[in-house]
């Protein structure tokens, strides 16, 4: 029922590319790349009700993972991709383990801190991380012999791993596991009465979800060919959680409408420098009170009532 | 050894800031069942708005009494708009304080620029000399505005009829509801209390740290932290808390290097989370019991 | 002999002080069709959540076909075969019906995350083995023509029918329900125990919890009766309902509190409290369905019932602190439908509600004073901050009498109130009370986990704050001394009055026993028609 979305969503991005614009195609870029955390992190927060304010940590980590892999070992790009994927993936099913005794505020600031310590690493192991100065020199990702170097040639490359990420997510979720998820995060003590082991389960999805980040970090990192920390601070862990709510959280497709969102959101309030965290925060608090399924649930919700309004106004 | 001194002194002023925070957040969390992830921003709030009433000239009392109402208005307007609609409902409760800190910097920004600024200390700049170490007589200042605080709230909480009404409605809100009171009442309470802590905390501590308006998000974490170290209690648990914290990290920025700090402050936070959930006083059980 | 499939040999578990369960062994043969049933309090859901374990008892073990489950996980004791359900049925109300079976089958039809990432659990989902089973299981609780609802509309009944469901699908072999009739209409609860007849039938050994006696008495082959932890009683339907320790478990003791010389006094023409057809729900779920009663004034008025009768949600809802709805709610003659708590008490209404919820880190006085909060946060907020002189000479007053009342209380005024004994935490909750100026006073359950002397004591005030005037309303599982000093009762059965009169003749009349204990649908109607033609 839902079969249709992928093949518009492949028509959109060839649209996109057709219309030979470098900042539309760097837009879906961007977007893609970030579509990919949002979609781990909804995994996680969204069907499984396990909240994460640390999952920039998994981003970065597999930024840095990729790049320093790459670096010290001479693999190719694809490979340190690869590697540091399955790294991050382990690390992330790792703090599960430690995590996962903990609920609700306690979780949101553990992982928090495990965040921040992330961070930290990233901008103090000068002798690793290059520090705040960064990382440079990263080349770009290369397959069969080619060179994906430019916007369009790594547009088809991102979007591939997204929408492959995106069946996957829909899969996992339309799978017995992913029954087990949604009602862990309806009922934790309900689901393991009837034997699920919800400990494990949690742990597995959040080692997914940390994949899904480290994924579509070591792309960025091939991508921009430069890391610093900045961008993997806890403003990115709350920007997505932004595109998970205003998606409406357990909602694969809500979300990467959220990201795309966010995204052009972001793009139109350039204009307003630093003041653009306002209407985010604005955004943030209205869309989690007014609209718990998502902004388009609750803006479509809206606009049906105003439709029944004028219906009954216009009725005799 | 003097170096340990004043680390240790550096430790204390910046611990005491972290503890009145950390009961700004038990305020509101032991009867709205809500983590406050704004509280940094509302010491930032007041610290900026004394800035700002100062340096137009009004003297230094009047802009402090004031920058303290601004506050607790602007916690008060949080309570009714923000945290009222989702209360009880944790992951959007979170959520929400996040992204009202978030509007709190953005409009900080907006009113006040992006800019760190200074407010002069309360009694001059002239360094103390005491047993090898230098004091600047604002770090006097934060720790005893701090001491007085605590105590205050302690006797706030322990002898006045509305403080002992405001810790029953933590300890059983079912039965605060048969003898007539309404958590929606002391959940208002709790954020003018909590929103009056975090402008003191941030005001007195202005003198010595430059205050912009993002400084609140550090503060908050570290003052979550406070309580956790401490036990999710009452005012001394949250000192004690933030003493430990403000120590070690002196300490650490002393003898390691000062960016691991954070680090630190954070692993303590995993730490006790994962090792230790009651703190080092163990009230967590008992309070949410 | 068979090898018994579940054996628990001298469980016990304390939380802090309270020994919620002491010495609890016995043991259930495969396919046995047992019944747990104690009056409120005893520890049946500990002991239930000891089986399934989601507690880890202090004490003894628990073998389940022949192994060691003492502490295991909720999930590892599921796959060794023992499943349980909830006393709120506790549904996925996201998921649709069907989705909250094949939960229950989801662990033995674990599938690989590499699989489930490439889409292989989609069609174990859509038309596999898994959704095959969650349709027979669904079809065994005649359920099936709902498959594809949410879960949310259902009603309470046929949530219950559900989890049912839901732990069949685990493929456990024992079933552990905890109240599965709780709330049921009677054709509702014909259904489940035929249900419930038919699992047993198939192989199933079931252990459940009910309080409806004629439910336990057609299913149950055998009755184990547990009461403050221990078990009392345990063999057949019969046997056991003509246990006098069970009588007295149920019953209470008689004599406990001497009755009354007096006779039943003169009921004031014009009720003080007044209610008519009140029901309240939780969730689809009917705890009343249209009581009226009234209360006079400076009567008091006993209710009763077995448990799960509603008598706690009648008050509940009169006190403002339960959602209701009724045609009319009047407290001398002021509308209280739709009032919130706090209006409630500031009106002179004042729960003391089961199980006491005191402050328990304030000390006794300061419990006290809290009494006092309603009715100076309604003369204004500043009254909660400040005490004004009036207020100061009314709370010395009432001190006064509260400490005249319960000499106790005065001693240990400054002790926490949480380091009390159970019988002065009672007095200090209806102290606590008594300290608003109550005009009427609910009790509910004062002698709840109490020894019978704190409870004659306890009672002996309640009767000498009627004699002084006040109106009280009592619930108490104690029937004979609940009966014994009300000048009125009423009798509670599914949400519903099934009798009411004068305390000495609810009191005389034996049957009532039988709407406790049972015996049997017809007996109970007959039992229920006797009592009323006696309140005649």
């Amino acid at each position: 029922m839902t079969s249709w979305r992928i093949p518009a969503l492949i028509a959109l991005l060839v649209l996109c590319a057709a219309s030979r614009s470098g900042y539309l195609v760097s837009l879906l870029v961007v977007i893609g790349l970030q579509a990919l955390p949002a979609i781990g992190l909804a995994l996680i927060a969204g069907y499984t009700g396990q909240i994460s304010l640390g999952h920039a940590a998994f981003y970065g980590l597999g930024a840095y993972g990729a790049a320093l892999i790459g670096k010290w070992f001479g693999v190719p790009a694809w490979l340190d991709v690869i590697l540091a994927t399955s790294l991050v993936a382990v690390i992330a099913w790792a703090i599960g383990w430690l995590v996962f005794r903990l609920k609700g505020h306690y979780l949101a600031m553990a992982t928090l801190a495990f965040g921040i310590i992330v961070q930290v690493g990233f901008v103090e192991l000068h002798d690793v991380t290059g520090g705040p100065n960064g990382l440079t020199g990263i080349p770009p990702l290369a397959l069969f012999g080619y060179t994906l170097n430019g916007d369009f040639v790594f547009l088809p490359a991102v979007w591939v791993v997204t929408i492959i990420a995106i069946v996957c997510a829909e899969n996992l979720i339309a799978s017995p596991t992913g029954l087990a998820m949604r009602a862990i995060s309806e009922n934790e003590r309900v689901a393991g009465s009837v034997g699920n082991n919800v400990q494990s389960i949690k742990r597995l999805i959040m080692m997914v979800s940390g994949l899904c980040c480290a994924l579509g970090g070591s792309l960025y990192a091939h991508y921009v060919g430069y890391l610093s920390p900045g961008p993997f601070d806890v403003g990115f862990s709350v920007k997505l959680l932004l595109m998970v709510a205003i998606g409406g959280f357990a909602d694969v497709w809500g979300v990467l409408f959220g990201v795309i969102f966010i995204t052009l959101l972001g793009e139109l309030l350039k204009p307003l420098g630093a003041y653009d965290v306002v209407a985010y925060g604005v955004l943030l608090v209205v869309s989690v009170i007014y609209c718990p399924n998502g902004l388009l649930h609750g803006l479509s919700a809206l606009l049906g009532r105003g439709l029944r309004i004028v219906n009954v106004g216009r009725a005799p | 050894m003097s170096d340990a001194l004043q680390f240790l002194i550096s430790g204390l002023v910046v611990g005491s800031i972290y503890g009145l925070i950390g009961v700004g957040f038990t305020c509101i969390y032991n009867v709205t069942g809500i983590v406050n992830f704004a509280q940094g921003d509302f010491a930032m709030v007041g610290a900026m708005s004394a800035i700002a009433i100062q340096s137009a000239g009004a003297p230094m009392w009047l802009a402090i009494i004031l920058a303290i109402l601004i506050t607790c208005v602007v916690a008060v307007l949080i309570e009714r708009s923000a945290v009222q609609p989702v209360r009880g409902d944790v992951m959007r409760g979170i959520i929400v304080t996040i992204g009202v800190g978030v509007v709190l910097q953005g409009v900080a920004a907006i009113i006040w620029g992006t800019d760190a600024q200074p407010l002069p200390a309360f009694s001059g700049e002239k360094l103390l000399h005491m047993f090898g170490a230098t004091v600047m007589p604002q770090s006097l200042w934060v720790l005893g505005t701090a001491a007085v605080a605590m105590v205050a709230l302690d006797l706030l909480f322990r002898r006045t009829y509305l403080g002992q009404m405001f810790r029953a409605c933590a300890m059983n809100p079912f039965a605060a509801r048969l003898v007539g009171m309404k958590v929606e009442t002391m959940s208002l309470v709790g954020f003018v209390m909590s929103g009056a802590l975090g402008a003191i905390a941030g005001i007195v501590v202005a003198p010595i740290a430059l205050t912009q308006y993002d400084t609140g998000l550090q503060l908050g974490i570290k003052g979550f932290v406070a309580c956790i170290v401490g036990g999710f209690g009452g005012p001394i648990g949250a000192a004690l808390g933030g003493i430990v914290l403000g120590v070690l990290e002196a300490f650490s920025a002393g003898y390691v290097s000062s960016g691991y700090k954070n680090a630190i402050a954070f692993a303590l936070l995993l730490g006790f989370l994962l090792f230790r959930p009651g703190g080092l006083l163990g009230e967590y059980e008992r309070v949410r019991a | 002999m068979t090898e018994p499939l579940l054996t628990v040999d001298g469980a016990s578990v304390r939380f802090g002080a309270f020994k919620a369960l002491t010495d609890v062994g016995f043991s259930i043969q495969p396919n046995e069709l047992v019944a747990l049933i104690g009056p409120n309090g005893a520890g049946k859901t500990t002991l239930l959540n000891v089986l399934s374990g989601e507690i880890t008892p202090q004490g003894g073990t628990v073998h389940f076909s022949g192994r060691n489950i003492t502490g295991n996980a909720p999930h590892r004791i599921v796959a060794d075969g023992l499943v349980r359900t909830f006393q709120a049925a506790e549904p996925f109300q996201r998921l649709t019906v069907r989705e909250n079976v094949m939960i229950g089958g989801v662990s033995h039809h674990q599938l690989g995350l590499l699989p489930s990432l490439l889409g292989r659990g989609r069609a174990l989902l859509d038309h596999g083995v898994l959704r095959a089973e969650a349709d027979q299981h669904l079809a065994t609780v005649r359920l099936a023509e709902l498959a594809g609802q949410p879960a949310s509309v259902l009603t309470a009944g046929q949530r219950r029918l559900l989890s049912i469901a839901r732990a069949l699908a685990s493929g456990a072999q024992m079933l552990v329900l905890d109240e599965p009739g709780a709330g049921l209409n009677d054709i509702e609860k014909r259904v489940l125990g035929d249900i419930i007849l038919a699992l047993s039938a198939s192989g199933k050994t079931i252990l459940f919890i009910d309080h409806d006696m004629p439910l336990v008495s057609r299913i149950a082959r055998r009755i184990l009766v547990l009461d403050q932890g221990r078990i009392i009683a345990d063999g057949e339907p019969a046997a056991v309902r003509s246990n006098p320790r069970v009588l007295e478990a149920y019953l209470g003791q008689r004599g406990v509190v001497p009755a009354r010389t007096a006779p039943s006094r003169a009921v004031a023409a014009k009720p003080l409290l007044d209610v008519s057809n009140l029901s309240v729900s939780y969730g689809g779920l009917a705890a009343l369905d249209g009581v009226s009663l009234g209360v006079g004034q400076g009567e008091i008025v006993a209710l009763v019932g077995a448990n799960g009768a509603g008598k706690s949600s009648l008050l509940r809802a009169i006190a403002g602190v339960e959602a209701s709805r009724a045609d009319r709610m009047t407290f001398d003659d002021v509308d209280l439908r739709g009032e919130s708590a706090d209006r409630a008490v500031a009106r002179g209404i004042n729960l003391v509600p089961e199980g006491r919820a005191l402050f328990s880190s304030l000390t006794v006085l300061q419990n006290l004073a809290a009494g006092r909060y309603a009715r100076r946060r309604a003369e204004g907020f500043r009254h909660v901050m400040w005490r004004s002189a009036t207020e100061r000479r009314i709370f010395a007053e009432r001190l006064e009498a509260v400490y005249q009342l319960f000499p106790v209380l005065k001693e240990r005024a400054g002790q926490l109130a949480g380091t009390l004994s159970g019988g002065q935490q009672q007095m200090l909750a209806i102290g606590r009370a008594l300290m608003g100026e109550p005009r009427l006073l609910m009790l509910d359950e004062p002698s709840l986990g109490l020894a019978p002397q704190v409870l004659a004591e306890i009672l002996r005030c309640v009767e000498r704050l009627r004699d002084d005037g006040l109106t009280i309303l009592l619930v108490e599982q104690n029937v004979s001394a609940a009966l014994g000093i009300a000048d009125r009762g009423y009798v509670l059965a599914n949400g519903r009055v099934a009798a009411q009169g004068s305390g000495r003749s609810l009191l005389e009349d034996t049957r009532i026993t039988e709407a406790y204990l049972g015996s049997g649908d017809r007996e109970l109607e007959r039992a229920a028609q006797g009592v009323r033609a006696v309140a005649v």
